[in-house]
């Protein structure tokens, strides 16, 4: 069992514990709920999902026009989409505008096509400066914006979840679909970073 | 100038460095893979929705709020809920950890022993059904109305004062700020009163852009922060 680790003695691992057993003795809860849950976004649904739809975009102007314009019904062509990810906009970054995702409320994230998100998306610190000082922030993650370029922080502060589509990276177009999607970068579909050069 | 703000209600302030962490994994413990699961079938069998979820989250201690990690957030709304609706106490939970370590520190050191005390056994097979279809279907809160949208695209709204308890989403840095209509998404109801059991009026939501010169004096130029927000959250600014 994925969860069945018995080393750790930390107080919120024995409370987990407890409220586990006892969850599922009153039918709240089964070991076997907990295994498909986790195995979903630890094993199939990750920001490979996401480069897909990048890369797509990238090769297929018709299909990136859908997705700017229907973000939610063009990844379904892709067989994309499901909890966490129900009503998707997608933003395009261009040489003028580099627009960036946070959620300040709480860690609204499209786990459809990105899966859970890393701690630094859930820190109070990504949270609170992103949208007051984006470029200062960008460059912690080694990111640094051309002087005049436009900043774009989309606050999900509601029921939309977003996705970047990152510049095509240049000296790419010889390059197949599948090796453009490894070029695409989970921070680069939030906007802390751009896709990887070839 | 600002009203009060919930724990949660993060954007602006000017705290210290991003923790990045290289090739992160998914789940860092294995009791954030249980809480991650337990809070989701939580949702699913009816103990609170996803509103309140977050809701219960922030009602949590300021200092306690900054302090925890993502999961422990969830647990103590996972437990919240599960005490409101009397299925958990924490007489129950304390005996529980009780006997939990007991049986670790009676068995010091050896693998897999500890485990000693098994889980009770259950099969569920309509959580699992539930949770089989979720995945790849979702659950929108999308809803079709028949009005058309009080506000168009380039019109200039000021975020309405709203009080952050027991729940609501639109961020204080919003509130009393003009900003303009960029895009209209479609109706969605109003967590505000999801989370009071209100009978359901579904509103639209609308990409607000703000320059974040106007929210912020000190904001880096040439910055707009685009917040969605529900239309009773915004008046006209003419």
């Amino acid at each position: 069992m994925s969860h069945d680790h018995p080393d750790d003695h930390s107080e919120v691992a024995l409370r987990t514990r407890a409220i586990e057993s006892l969850l599922i003795e009153k039918g709240y809860l089964t070991t076997a709920a907990i295994d498909r849950l986790v195995s979903a976004y630890e094993n199939d649904i990750g920001p490979m999902l996401g480069a897909r739809v990048v890369a797509h975009a990238w090769v297929d102007g018709a299909f990136r026009q859908r997705l700017l314009a229907d973000g939610t019904g063009a990844m379904r062509e892709l067989g994309y989409g499901g909890f966490s990810g129900e009503n998707m906009v997608v933003v395009e970054n261009t040489p003028q505008v580099h627009n960036v995702v946070v959620c300040t409320l709480c860690s609204c994230y499209p786990w459809s096509v990105l899966g859970l998100p890393p701690t630094w998306y859930k820190s109070p610190e990504y949270r609170a400066r992103v949208v007051r000082e984006p470029r200062a922030v960008l460059q912690e993650f080694g990111l640094e914006l051309a002087a005049g370029k436009d900043v774009r922080v989309w606050d999900s502060s509601a029921e939309i979840r977003y996705l970047v589509l990152p510049e095509r990276p240049v000296g790419t177009d010889q390059l197949a679909e599948a090796d453009l999607a490894t070029l695409v970068t989970r921070e680069s579909m939030i906007g802390t970073g751009v896709p990887k050069r070839p | 100038m600002s009203t009060m703000r919930g724990p949660h209600d993060l954007g602006g302030l000017k705290l210290g460095p991003i923790p990045i962490e290289k090739n992160e994994p998914v789940f860092h413990a294995d009791w954030e893979r249980v809480v991650f699961g337990a809070t989701i079938c939580a949702i699913l069998k009816g103990v609170n929705n996803v509103d309140e979820f977050r809701s219960g989250i922030e009602q949590m201690d300021p200092k306690r709020y900054l302090a925890a990690t993502y999961y422990e957030k969830w647990l103590f709304t996972l437990e919240y809920y599960m005490k409101r609706a009397g299925v958990l106490s924490d007489a129950e939970i304390g005996a529980g950890m009780d006997t939990w370590r007991i049986a670790m520190e009676s068995r010091p050191g050896k693998p897999g022993t500890t485990g000693a005390i098994p889980l009770p056994v259950r099969e569920d097979r309509e959580l699992l059904d539930t949770i089989n279809w979720l995945i790849p279907n979702g659950a929108s809160s999308r809803r079709e109305i028949g009005t058309a949208p009080l506000y168009r695209v380039g019109e200039k709204v000021r975020g309405r004062f709203v009080e952050p308890a027991p729940h609501t989403r639109i961020p204080n840095y919003c509130q009393g700020r003009t900003g303009s209509v960029r895009r209209i998404h479609d109706a969605y109801p109003l967590p505000d009163e999801v989370v009071r059991h209100e009978p359901e009026a579904p509103q639209y939501i609308y990409a607000v852009a703000f320059s974040a010169r106007d929210l912020w004096p000190d904001a880096e130029a040439g910055t707009e922060v685009l917040a969605d927000l529900w239309e009773s959250y915004l008046e006209p600014a003419a």
